[in-house]
């Protein structure tokens, strides 16, 4: 084939850790121990926005067997993966596993391959296979506002009820994104056992022999992919994955939806898989769900605390953690565009929130339009839009399904306007307000005021890629500044930004799915050199009181800090370098919590002027 | 703000004609990645209102090939991140063999232009039924390319 020889994520395709995690576990078994306990797990994921918009225009050349729109690429993942995969377990009604998909992918199960869908239903009303879903889209939750993912979460509750398939109350994500605040979230909505991947967890901690069960927060825990074996009350309890990764790679022999030449069921390859497992099985494992593990195995052992984890991704050695969606380049750098998709989906969050005000203020009936927005700006918060290597038509996906909710929610707000008789509105969400708009200055608040122009309170240290740049501070209230960061056209595709800090032993930042909370990072508590954060309201302290709060409609990049060293970097390795950009940051000398209700109110609840 | 829609039968350069101290932006866009769609946005002088045109190459089973599409629509900006979004809304006829059937469609296009760049994204996003611009699309069609004036 042509340009696109090896995409996507062969290079670190999870099921090759799966493969050897298999291995170890048939070497490391041994002769079955009357006493022991032993279960063989499997977490299969499965993404049918693998290759979102599907695979048209990925080589250069047009080639119609390998050009497949959006809906026969999706149509592709589940025929060729999926099916194969359900239909082995269906074949052994003793064993359970865990299939994990979003939401968006039921609705296109349920569309177009009814069959399949009957088998998903009786296999999860019979509790043999545990369907696994938290997000509607294969979004980035981790970097956006809780709301968006509370609005994924209804909207994927709301298709397993409509097509009458039971959700597991256990939890794994795209990308193996994983956060302590979901902890809380899963607990309101009825999940019991969140799956950490190992290896997010020794980049933060080191390597570790895994617990049987852990508690985080007010629900349980595993580490994914990490076998056990532990003597619990003297009895022998050994835990063995035999899967943990892409489950489109299991069928088709680790090659990827990229590779449509390829991309086929070879049935032998799932015959091998049955067959290690029926050798499993004949040494006294038990091929169980996630759910059925915790259920026997919380009987016995008292779940141990979690350690203090950070929010990130699978695979954080090889992609900077959450980097290589915030600013990291891939396979295909000159057609990536970062923060543009990902502060695209910022300034549509805003206006959809503003959208909601308008709505209720006014009175008008923009459910069913609102509705759809929201499905819009969720599918374009694809994790694909930016990372790991995306090509451009995964990046046109993201920014069309955004630009679109952006209509709707504009529309929206101009219908309202129209009912309430103005021109021109301040709506403010946080108030849940909807005045008149002058015109005038006054419509302006702190956070969009023009403000005092100051010289520069802390020196940043800015590499511009060779693009003129300019640096323009304003101060907007007592220990709040703003600087707008100006990088001209024409210069290299690597820009950044680099916040002086002081290095003190612990730093504080807002993390996901807990939009008020302050997290406190004690720097001696990990074992990483660096981290990135996607600060998902924006903000992250840089020591000694001061804070930086990112406007994400700007600049929506990590925040990279060194366990060892003061300061933040912001740093885009994908901007385009025929056009120009604009970063706004704000700054604020306070607390902790100061800092997150102000970045509430400039990336969470926005007043807008419309 | 309501758009007008129409189906222009003629050349869609000449939408800029009608629009006295409008400034044209036009350029040639790529349409679901092979194909393409000529574009051309003729913006009224107070920013608001805009007149598009865009002239696919392809089908796909929802516009008529090399068939201006001509509507009224608007320019939505974000003053606060110095963006802009074109929108306009297109009333098509039924393709009985398209993905929409017997049903007409209502086709939306809204495009992204960030700051003063020349680059613009967004796409062109069919929903099946008449004068139904919202719910869920049977196909968005991307669009994305460089735009100049003039």
């Amino acid at each position: 084939m042509g340009i696109g020889a090896r995409p996507g994520r062969w290079w670190m395709s999870p099921v090759r850790w799966s493969s050897l995690v298999c291995v170890g576990v048939s070497l490391a078994a041994g002769p079955a121990a009357e006493a022991a306990q032993k279960f063989a797990l499997g977490m299969f994921h499965f993404n049918v926005q693998y290759v979102c918009g599907g695979t048209t225009g990925f080589l250069v050349n047009p080639d119609p067997t390998l050009d497949l729109d959006n809906d026969a690429l999706e149509d592709r993942i589940i025929e060729e993966s999926l099916a194969p995969v359900v239909e082995l377990y269906e074949k052994h009604p003793s064993w359970g596993v865990d299939i994990e998909m979003q939401g968006y992918m039921l609705d296109v199960i349920a569309a177009r391959h009814p069959a399949l869908l009957d088998k998903l239903r009786a296999l999860t009303n019979s509790g043999q296979l545990d369907v696994v879903s938290f997000h509607y889209s294969d979004q980035l939750f981790l970097g956006y506002p809780t709301e968006d993912w509370e609005r994924s979460q209804e909207l994927t509750r709301a298709s397993f009820d409509r097509h009458g398939v039971a959700l597991s109350r256990t939890v794994f994500c795209q990308e193996g994104q994983a956060a302590p605040g979901m902890a809380a979230r899963m607990k309101e909505r009825g999940y019991r056992t969140l799956v950490w991947p190992k290896n997010l967890w020794s980049f933060q901690h080191g390597d570790f022999d895994a617990e049987p069960l852990y508690q985080l927060g007010d629900v349980f825990m595993i580490a994914g992919a990490k076998g056990v074996s532990k003597t619990v009350n003297g009895e022998s309890l050994e835990v063995a994955w035999t899967f943990f990764g892409d489950g489109e790679l299991l069928a088709t022999g680790d090659l990827d939806p990229y590779l449509v030449e390829f991309f086929f069921v070879k049935p032998e390859l799932v015959a091998k898989y049955e067959a290690g497992l029926e050798a499993l099985e004949a040494q006294g494992y038990r091929i169980a769900s996630v759910d059925q593990y915790v259920t026997e195995v919380s009987r016995k052992v008292t779940a141990t605390e979690a350690p203090k984890l950070l929010d990130g991704t699978w695979q954080p050695a090889s992609t900077g953690g959450i980097k290589r969606w915030l600013g990291g380049s891939g396979l295909w750098l000159t057609q990536e565009r970062d923060n543009h998709v990902r502060s695209l989906g910022a300034v549509a969050h805003r206006e959809l929130v503003a959208a909601e005000t308008a709505a209720k203020v006014s009175g008008i009936d923009a459910r069913e339009k609102l509705d759809g927005a929201w499905r819009l700006l969720l599918l374009g918060q694809v994790t694909d839009g930016s990372g790991i290597n995306p090509f451009r038509g995964e990046i046109q996906y993201a920014v069309s399904h955004v630009a679109e909710a952006l209509r709707l929610a504009r529309e929206v707000i101009d219908e309202a306007k129209g009912k309430l008789g103005h021109a021109a509105v301040v709506v403010d969400p946080a108030q849940g307000t909807v005045t008149h708009a002058s015109g005038g200055a006054a419509d302006a608040d702190e956070l969009s005021a023009a403000g005092m122009s100051i010289e520069p309170p802390i020196k940043l240290v800015i590499d511009a890629g060779g693009r003129a740049v300019t640096e323009t501070w304003a101060r907007l209230g007592e220990g709040h500044t703003r600087v707008s960061i100006t990088f001209a056209a024409e210069g290299a595709s690597t820009i950044s930004v680099t916040f002086p800090g002081t290095l003190e032993p612990a730093f504080e930042v807002g993390l996901a799915l807990d939009d008020s909370g302050v997290a406190t990072v004690e720097r001696a508590a990990y074992a990483f050199e660096r981290f990135h954060f996607a600060l998902p309201t924006g903000w992250i302290g840089l020591g000694g009181g001061r804070f930086l709060i990112k406007d994400m409609a700007r600049c929506h990049l990590a925040a990279e800090i060194e366990r060892e060293a003061a300061g933040v970097l912001v740093e885009d390795k994908t901007a385009a370098s025929s056009e120009s950009q604009r970063w706004v940051f704000h700054i604020l000398e306070g607390s902790a919590a100061e800092a997150a209700a102000l970045a509430k109110s400039v990336n969470v609840a926005r007043r807008l002027v419309r | 703000m309501a758009s007008t829609m129409a189906l222009c039968m003629v050349a869609a350069c000449d939408a800029a004609a009608e629009l006295p101290g409008a400034i044209s932006w036009s350029g040639t866009l790529t349409l679901e990645l092979r194909d393409s769609a000529e574009v051309v946005l003729t913006v009224a002088p107070d920013g608001d209102a805009v007149r598009v045109a865009v002239t696919p190459t392809a089908s796909y089973g929802l516009l008529e090939v090399r068939k201006p599409l001509v509507a009224d629509g608007r320019v939505a900006s974000f003053p606060e991140v110095g963006a802009s979004l074109y929108t306009a809304k297109f009333a098509l006829p039924a393709v009985s063999d398209g993905p929409c059937g017997a049903e007409a469609i209502s086709l939306a296009m809204s495009l992204h232009r960030d700051g003063e760049n020349r680059m613009v994204l967004g796409g062109l996003t069919a929903y099946c039924g008449a004068n139904r611009f919202h719910g869920t699309p049977v196909r968005i069609l991307r669009l994305a390319g460089e735009l100049t004036p003039g």
